[in-house]
C-alpha cells in the first residue's frame, strides 16, 4: 500500500497547488502582489503574498482531506467493494457465513494490486472519465501558465518605466533646462571623487572625463553634475530642510495619474518624519 | 453444532435449488413469488399473500408446506369462525373414573399455518391470532402454551371481494413480515398451467428439508454478513416512510428489522456469503407495502404504495 499512499499524498499536494495558484490569482486581481512589490522592492517581504498563498493552499488540502469521507472501498470493482466492506465491517464476527466471506475476500483482494486502486479514481464528466491525478495535475499546470501570463501584464502595468514615462519626460526636460546630453537610464556612478562637495567645484573621474561636481548648501542630495556654471534659476533658494515647493508640483503633476496620490502621500509622510 | 452449521452453509445452494425444483413441478412460474416466500420462511416471518382468486395461493402454500416436511395445517377463514377455532380449546374428559380438563391443540399448533382468506375472520379471531404471531405461543384460560419452532403463518387474502370482509388492522398488518402480491401467469406459463392440471397424473412434490435443516439455515441467514452503510440506507429508507409527502403512517421499527433479516435471507438463498444493494431495494417492497398508509390525497390521486417505496429508493 506504499505505492497508494504515495499516490494519495501526490493528490494532497496537487489539491493544496491548486488552491495556492487561486488564491495567488486572486490576489493578483485585489493588486496584493504589486502592492508588496512596490514597498518592499529589495525585501523578502515582497514575497509575502506567495508565501501566504502557499500556506492557504496547503492548509486548504488538509481540510479539504479531512472533509472528504475517503473510501478505499469504492475503488474497488463492483460486487468486491460491496464484499469486502461488509467483510470489513463485520470482521469481529466468527460465524460460518462471516469465515466463508473473509476467506473469499482474502483470495480475491490478493489480487488487486494499488495500481488497479488508483487506475480506477476518476472523474467522470457526462460520458467521459479521466484519471483525477492527470486531470487536476493539467488544471494545476493550466493555473500556473494563466498566474505567469497575468502576474506579467500586471507587473508591466505597475513597474515598467510605461506609467512613470512621465517621470522620464521630466527628467528629460530638466537634461534640457542645464543643456547637457540625456541622462542614461541607472544615472553615472563611478569612483574618484575627490574635493569639497559643498560650495567649490568638486572632481570626478568618470570614465576618463573629468566632471566637476557642484553642490548648493540647502539643495540636498540627488542633483547631477554639470560641467558649466551654477544656474540659479533652477531652483528656488530656501532655508536647509525645506521642501522645495515648485519642484515637487512638478514633479507630482508629471507622475501617472493612478500613482500621483500615493506618491504625494510618501513624500508628505517623509516630511513629517 | 457448528459442524453441523458449516455443513448446512455449503448444501445450502443445492437444498434451495432442490426447493426451487420440488415447488416448480406443481407451481407454474411466480419464481419472485416463491423466493419471496422462501425469504419469509428463511427469516422466520410471517407472510401476507394477496391476490385475485385462482391464482394458486393456496397451492403455492400447500406446496412449500410438503416440500419441507413441516407440520403444517389449514384454517379457512369465515366470518363464524371463533377464536379458540384457531388456539384450541379445554375440554373435560373422564380419565379412570375421575373427570379431567384436557387442553385440545388447535390448528394454530403446526409449523405453517395456512390462514385462508385471513380478511374474511372476525376482528376477534384475527386478534387472536396476533399472540400466536408474535410471542409464538397461545394463551388459553390460565395457560400458555408454546408454539413450536419454526412457525409462520401464511395468510392469504383477496382484494376485490369487499362484502362480508374485515380489513386487518395496522397492528396484526404489521405482524406480517412480507406482503406479496400475486400477479396472472403470462400466456406461456398459463398454457403450461392448463397442460398439467387436465391430465389424469397430478403433480406431486417430495419433501427435500427436514425441520432441523431448516433451523439450521434460519440460524445462517442471522449471519449473512452486511455492511454498516447498507444498515444505515435501510433504517434511512423506513425512517423515510414517516415524513414522505402522501404517507399518512409510515413503517414502524420492526420493518427495519424485518428489512435487514429479508435481505440476509435473500443474499442466502442466491448463494451469496453478503448482503448487497439490491437485495436490499428488492426486499423494501415486500416489507414496507403493508406498513404505509397513505393519506387521503394520495389514494384520490391513484397513488401506491409501491409507488412510494419506489420514489423513496430513489432518494436514498
Amino acid at each position: 500500500m506504499g505505492v497508494y499512499r504515495l499516490f494519495e499524498r501526490s493528490m494532497s499536494l496537487l489539491n493544496g497547488g491548486i488552491i495556492a495558484v487561486l488564491f495567488y490569482i486572486a490576489a493578483l486581481f485585489l493588486g496584493i502582489p504589486a502592492f508588496f512589490r512596490f514597498y518592499w522592492q529589495d525585501s523578502s517581504f515582497a514575497w509575502a503574498p506567495a508565501a501566504v498563498s502557499l500556506i492557504l493552499g496547503l492548509l486548504g488540502a488538509k481540510v479539504l482531506a479531512r472533509w472528504s469521507d475517503y473510501d478505499l472501498f469504492a475503488h474497488l470493482e463492483g460486487s468486491l467493494s460491496e464484499k469486502t466492506k461488509a467483510a470489513y465491517d463485520n470482521r469481529h464476527s466468527d460465524s460460518v457465513v462471516m469465515q466463508s466471506l473473509a476467506a473469499d475476500v482474502k483470495r480475491r483482494l490478493s489480487k488487486v494490486g494499488a495500481k488497479d486502486l488508483i487506475n480506477n479514481r476518476r472523474l467522470n464528466f457526462g460520458d467521459r472519465s479521466f484519471p483525477t491525478f492527470q486531470a487536476k495535475a493539467g488544471a494545476l499546470v493550466l493555473l500556473i501558465a494563466f498566474t505567469a501570463i497575468f502576474s506579467q501584464s500586471q507587473a508591466g502595468d505597475e513597474i515598467t518605466p510605461h506609467p512613470f514615462k512621465p517621470l522620464a519626460d521630466l527628467r528629460d526636460r530638466a537634461a534640457d533646462l542645464f543643456g547637457e546630453e540625456e541622462i542614461p537610464k541607472g544615472g553615472r556612478t563611478g569612483t574618484g571623487i575627490s574635493g569639497e562637495i559643498y560650495g567649490k567645484p568638486s572632481l570626478a573621474v568618470l570614465e576618463e572625463v573629468n566632471l566637476e561636481l557642484i553642490l548648493y548648501p540647502g539643495s540636498a542630495a540627488g542633483f547631477r553634475s554639470r560641467q558649466t556654471d551654477p544656474m540659479d534659476r533652477l531652483f528656488t533658494v530656501s532655508e536647509p530642510g525645506e521642501g522645495v515647493a515648485v519642484a515637487t508640483e512638478l514633479y507630482i503633476e508629471s507622475l501617472p495619474p493612478q500613482h500621483r496620490e500615493i506618491i504625494k502621500r510618501y513624500f508628505e509622510n517623509l516630511a513629517t518624519i | 453444532m457448528r459442524e453441523d452449521l458449516i455443513n448446512i452453509y455449503k448444501e445450502a445452494p443445492a437444498i434451495f435449488e432442490t426447493i426451487r425444483g420440488e415447488i416448480g413441478k406443481v407451481v407454474v412460474g411466480q419464481k419472485s413469488v416463491v423466493e419471496q416466500i422462501l425469504v419469509g420462511i428463511l427469516s422466520g416471518g410471517h407472510i401476507l399473500l394477496e391476490s385475485n382468486p385462482g391464482l394458486g395461493k393456496t397451492l403455492l402454500v400447500k406446496t412449500i408446506a410438503n416440500t419441507t416436511g413441516l407440520d403444517f395445517s389449514r384454517i379457512q377463514c369465515t366470518p363464524d369462525l371463533m377464536p379458540a377455532d384457531i388456539t384450541g380449546t379445554t375440554l373435560i374428559e373422564e380419565v379412570e373414573g375421575s373427570k379431567v380438563f384436557r387442553f385440545e391443540e388447535g390448528p394454530i399448533f403446526a409449523n405453517i399455518v395456512l390462514a385462508d382468506e385471513i380478511n374474511r375472520a372476525s376482528p376477534r379471531t384475527q386478534s387472536a391470532m396476533l399472540e400466536a404471531m408474535q410471542e409464538k405461543q397461545v394463551t388459553v384460560g390460565k395457560n400458555t402454551y408454546k408454539l413450536e419452532e419454526p412457525f409462520f403463518v401464511l395468510a392469504t387474502q383477496n382484494p376485490i371481494e369487499m362484502e362480508g370482509t374485515f380489513p386487518l388492522p395496522e397492528a396484526q398488518l404489521d405482524r406480517f413480515l412480507l406482503k406479496i402480491y400475486i400477479d396472472y401467469p403470462s400466456s406461456e406459463e398459463e398454457y403450461e398451467i392448463m397442460e398439467r392440471y387436465t391430465g389424469h397424473a397430478e403433480p406431486k412434490v417430495e419433501r427435500v428439508i427436514t425441520r432441523r435443516e431448516l433451523l439450521s439455515l434460519q440460524q445462517l441467514t442471522r449471519d449473512v454478513p452486511i455492511s454498516d452503510d447498507l444498515k444505515t440506507a435501510a433504517i434511512k429508507a423506513v425512517v423515510s416512510t414517516r415524513s414522505w409527502e402522501g404517507v399518512e403512517y409510515g413503517a414502524s421499527p420492526r420493518a427495519s428489522i424485518g428489512l435487514i433479516l429479508a435481505s440476509k435471507a435473500r443474499a442466502l438463498l442466491r448463494g451469496r456469503d453478503y448482503v448487497d444493494r439490491d437485495d436490499l431495494v428488492a426486499m423494501a417492497y415486500p416489507i414496507l407495502r403493508h406498513r404505509i398508509i397513505l393519506s387521503f390525497d394520495s389514494e384520490r390521486r391513484g397513488v401506491t404504495c409501491d409507488q412510494v417505496i419506489s420514489d423513496l429508493l430513489k432518494s436514498i
